[in-house]
């Protein structure tokens, strides 16, 4: 479920959220990530990459 | 917030009470699911299907509230205890604030008095009693007015929802939804990772 994972990352100060109304006057709470956030993201990205590239170098091309 | 049908007001009130008995969840959290789940039944809705069962679609789609409070459990697993520990203290300083309110409300309402009844004399020992009466009185009202509101609250659902008491549907007890729910952790787990 998303919502605790979204919790979560609030507690951990990568995204804040506010409640707004929509639209169609229903009340949401929108998500934003900010600069931590953004830069946990650019690390996280980098390292996947790094993990991927090893794999890919393993088994070659698919 | 806008409102769905009666029925399905009272469908998703009864869900959401259901969910408050798990202390994964703080009131932002029960806010959010109920967002959650009356997007999920006005577009259902929209799309032409009735309000039960918009609302079962919607609920089941999230999965039972101990699978749901699970999650959150699992997210933040200091959470329930912090909740735990909130409703321990909870209790023993709202009796302390209604039993200081009460002292000092007496100490007041006997100051007062004897400023009003200072150009006659001294004053009777009744009227302590008679202010004592009063204070408690006041604190007690307070006390049913507050309870008299829910069940105002819901006098008002069962008005606008016509005559008699609405029949309360509980789609995530429905045997066809407790058969997905009964399997095991694991699968279950992932399942509302996949829904989630």
């Amino acid at each position: 479920m998303l919502y605790p994972v979204l919790r979560r990352l609030e507690a951990d100060g990568l995204i804040v959220s506010e409640w707004r109304l929509s639209e169609v006057g229903r009340r949401r709470r929108y998500y934003q990530i900010n600069a931590d956030g953004s830069e946990a993201l650019a690390t996280e990205r980098q390292q996947w990459h790094a993990v991927h590239g090893a794999l890919q170098k393993v088994w070659g091309p698919a | 917030m806008s409102r769905l049908g009666p029925a399905a007001e009272e469908l998703v009130a009864v869900w959401r009470r259901s969910l408050t008995a798990h202390d994964e969840f703080l009131r932002d959290d029960l806010d959010e699911l109920e967002a959650h789940v009356r997007t999920g039944v006005a577009a259902r809705v929209a799309d032409g299907v009735s309000e039960a069962e918009a609302f079962a679609d919607a609920v089941g789609d999230l999965g039972p509230p101990a699978g749901i409070a699970e999650e959150f459990g699992k997210a933040d697993p200091s959470r329930v205890w912090r909740c735990r520990l909130r409703r321990m203290l909870v209790g023993p300083l709202v009796g302390e604030v209604v039993l200081l309110a009460a002292m000092y409300g007496g100490l007041v309402a006997r100051g007062t008095a004897n400023w009003f009844w200072r150009p006659v004399g001294e004053v009777p020992r009744s009227l302590y009693s008679v202010f004592a009466v009063v204070v408690f009185t006041l604190l007690l009202g307070a006390l049913s007015a507050y309870r008299a509101l829910g069940w105002l609250r819901r006098a008002r659902r069962l008005l606008v929802g016509g005559a008699g008491s609405p029949r309360v549907h509980e789609p995530w007890r429905s045997p066809a939804l407790s058969s997905l729910w009964g399997c095991s952790s694991a699968r279950r787990s992932s399942c509302i990772v996949l829904i989630g």
